[in-house]
């Protein structure tokens, strides 16, 4: 009787607020019903004045919405680039249709890659501004999980066209230079990329529960990226394409190794105040 | 007598920082504790704590775990962290200038 009654009451919150916190509330009645039973009530009064008592299904939900953060502005700024970036790359390879076939190959590559290693950056972005505001003013758990799926979305889209673009480059490279795969700097830095995104993919499947960690990880990607867009130039003149000076990347790679252990800070460490 | 509303929610924030600096405690605990605290004066809707704990949760002032207790039950259990008790002094001090000023105004009312 009462299992059918919690699994009926359950069935009202179920969408209103997270698994969790339905049984959390369950093991609320359930201590409550037992209590009230002991005090002579049937089980099926004990639990229609434990639940009278918790509250209506739209009022604990209300309660609970206020509590809801929304989703962070970075966030909210990261899709809007990221959806920018891919209406500008689908544009890029439309006005390049006419293409013969191996120019239109490595029109494709050079968007995928673009696409795949800046969404990389993207996530990265995510990093810092997470370890910005944690430093100042804390970082609410609710908003962590929600940044960390967002990563986890972000790098599923970096993987994929990061892949993508790898595939067509080594079809571009059997007809444009006689072989599918050559180990360049810039090749070995695709394949590092790749085993990265896939790494931060996966950690995001087995380390579910450690929020921290995994967005912090995504700082790591930024280096990995760095290291393989930019620092190849460094050292090969085979696909060294753009400029960087290599002060300002190893300035970058300092940077993010700092952020990556300042992440690890206590909360709000930058805080001036520490109001309740 | 009934609390006002606003109280109410003012105060939940002090009293469960209060309640855990005690020991680790759980959701129907912490409810049945400030009812004991206050003679029944303190009416909390039950579900209204939740919230109230998760927040302290997502502010870092505590920690929740899942347990299982000696009768079976599942219970989440929150406990006090540092940052929770350095919060939980500044309420105390807020407070007491709170219930100071007002105690020496209501003395001079009635001397």
């Amino acid at each position: 009787m009462l299992e059918n009654l919690i699994g009926e009451w359950r069935r009202g919150m179920s969408g209103r607020v997270s698994e969790e916190t339905i049984d959390e509330l369950e093991s609320h009645l359930r201590e409550a019903v037992a209590e009230l039973a002991r005090s002579g009530l049937t089980e099926e009064q004990a639990f229609e004045r434990a639940a009278k008592e918790l509250g209506t299904t739209s009022g604990l939900a209300r309660e609970f919405a206020k509590t809801n953060y929304g989703t962070w502005l970075p966030i909210k700024l990261a899709s809007g680039v990221g959806l920018l970036g891919v209406a500008a790359g689908a544009i890029t390879l439309l006005l390049n249709l006419d293409s013969p076939g191996l120019r239109f190959l490595l029109w494709s590559h050079v968007v995928l890659v673009t696409l795949g290693y800046s969404t990389t950056f993207l996530i990265g972005a995510l990093g810092i501004c997470y370890v910005g505001q944690r430093a100042f003013s804390g970082f609410p758990r609710q908003q962590l999980r929600g940044l960390a799926r967002a990563t986890f979305a972000f790098g599923w889209v970096a993987a994929i066209a990061t892949i993508g673009a790898v595939v067509l480059g080594a079809f571009w490279a059997e007809e444009a230079w006689g072989r599918y795969w050559g180990w360049d700097l810039k090749e070995v830095g695709g394949l590092a990329v790749i085993l990265w995104q896939l790494t931060f993919v996966a950690a995001h499947w087995f380390m579910r529960r450690n929020e921290q960690v995994l967005v912090l990880m995504s700082l790591l990607g930024n280096v990995v990226v760095g290291m393989a867009w930019f620092g190849s130039n460094f050292l090969t003149e085979t696909q060294a394409y753009g400029t960087m000076a290599w002060v300002t990347l190893v300035i970058a790679l300092a940077v993010h190794c700092a952020l990556f252990v300042a992440g690890f800070a206590p909360a709000g460490w930058l805080r001036r105040s520490n109001a309740v | 007598m009934k609390l006002e509303k606003e109280l109410v929610a003012a105060s939940s924030v002090p009293l469960v920082l209060s309640i855990l600096s005690e020991g680790d405690s759980y959701g129907y605990a912490i409810i049945q504790r400030v009812k004991e605290l206050s003679e029944g004066e303190i009416e909390w809707t039950d579900g209204m704590l939740y919230p109230v704990l998760h927040w302290l949760e997502d502010q870092g002032f505590v920690r929740s775990e899942w347990t299982k207790a000696e009768s079976g039950r599942k219970r989440k259990y929150y406990s006090l962290r540092p940052d929770g008790r350095k919060a939980l002094k500044r309420q105390k001090a807020q407070w007491s200038i709170v219930t100071g000023a007002l105690n020496q105004l209501w003395r001079t009312e009635h001397a």
